[in-house]
């Protein structure tokens, strides 16, 4: 209920504060437009249980590179710089365009939605006394992606479901199904995500710095002002 | 609440930024448009990585979000430097490399 209404409230805004960046005349507003938007998909992280990218949202985008523009738009004066609004036909081609995209993007996102749904009569029929195999499969593969280890899910978090048992394999269907849920709703947990990001990730995590040391060396080249003595 | 809802608001996203940068003409605002989209796909990243119980969808986030930086500091970069040259960044008006 709460993630619904999460959804509803940041979904329309951010829908809206999109809508408002595209269409505002002056660059400012769009900036400012852009950041309710950004800060609408953090809440929309939080109702789907990412807390840490929600936080690293609201700081990353919201904060520095929202400033960055700002600072660019304000640096150039761009205030001024505003063009007439006139409706020409590539704008009514691009909207046509954009409405035969979003058409197709949706139904693609169904179909996805198709493949990995688990419909609830499959469901209800695999509800039973004791944990199923699918289930058993399900909280290995979540130990596999967060390094759990079986054993710190014995102690930790089967406790937390029933306070009798305290093993994984003794475990009902339905206490494996909120075991299930539980775990998954640690996923946006900052330990989790720190412990996959320098085990699994730790090599796409290296490449990233050369990136930013590449951006970094970039500007410093772009932006130099050439003075006529700094050649001799 | 389903995957569905994410992945068509994703989707809904995504357009707006195509469509703002098909329309729009200036330069910075086509920026903002792009970060748009690189949001839309964040948020089918971590809808999907949900459904699939699986964490691998935010760490591709934040690679996202680091790529974006980058991206930010080279493009606005770029932008200051068209601008001192052209005192323009109306790109109807920055077409040297016009075919």
């Amino acid at each position: 209920m709460a993630e619904q209404i999460l959804f509803t409230v940041f979904g329309i805004l951010a829908v809206g504060s999109a809508i408002c960046v595209i269409t505002f005349k002056n660059p400012i507003h769009s900036a400012l437009a852009l950041v309710l938007t950004f800060f609408s998909l953090a809440g929309l992280f939080v109702s789907l249980g990412a807390y840490f990218v929600a936080a690293v949202q609201v700081i990353v985008y919201a904060g520095a590179i929202m400033v960055l523009f700002l600072f660019v738009i304000m640096l150039l004066n761009l205030g001024r710089l505003q063009t007439p609004r006139q409706i020409s036909k590539a704008k009514v081609f691009a909207v046509i365009l954009g409405i035969v995209l979003a058409a197709e993007a949706i139904y693609i996102g169904l179909k996805v939605y198709e493949g990995t749904a688990v419909s609830p009569a499959q469901r209800g029929s695999e509800v039973g006394a004791v944990i199923t195999s699918e289930q058993l499969n399900q909280i290995a593969a979540i130990e596999s992606a967060y390094r759990l280890d079986r054993s710190e899910i014995n102690s930790d978090y089967v406790p937390q479901i029933t306070s009798q048992k305290s093993n994984v394999d003794t475990l009902s269907a339905d206490e494996a199904d909120r075991l299930i849920k539980k775990l998954q709703g640690e996923m946006g947990n900052p330990d989790r995500i720190g412990t996959i990001l320098f085990t699994k990730f730790l090599l796409p995590f290296e490449v990233t710095s050369l990136i930013l040391l590449a951006a970094l060396i970039g500007v410093i080249v772009l932006v130099k002002r050439e003075t006529p003595n700094s050649a001799a | 609440m389903a995957l569905q809802y994410y992945l068509i608001l994703s989707a809904l996203l995504f357009t707006i930024g195509v469509i703002g940068v098909l329309i729009r003409r200036n330069a910075i605002i086509i920026f903002m448009c792009i970060e748009l989209m690189l949001n839309a796909a964040n948020l089918a990243f971590v809808a999907i990585g949900r459904e699939l119980g699986d964490a691998s969808g935010q760490i591709f986030v934040f690679f996202v979000m680091t790529v974006a930086a980058a991206e930010v500091a080279i493009g606005l970069a770029i932008i200051v430097s068209v601008f001192r040259h052209r005192e323009t960044i109306n790109i109807d008006e920055i077409n040297t490399m016009k075919g």
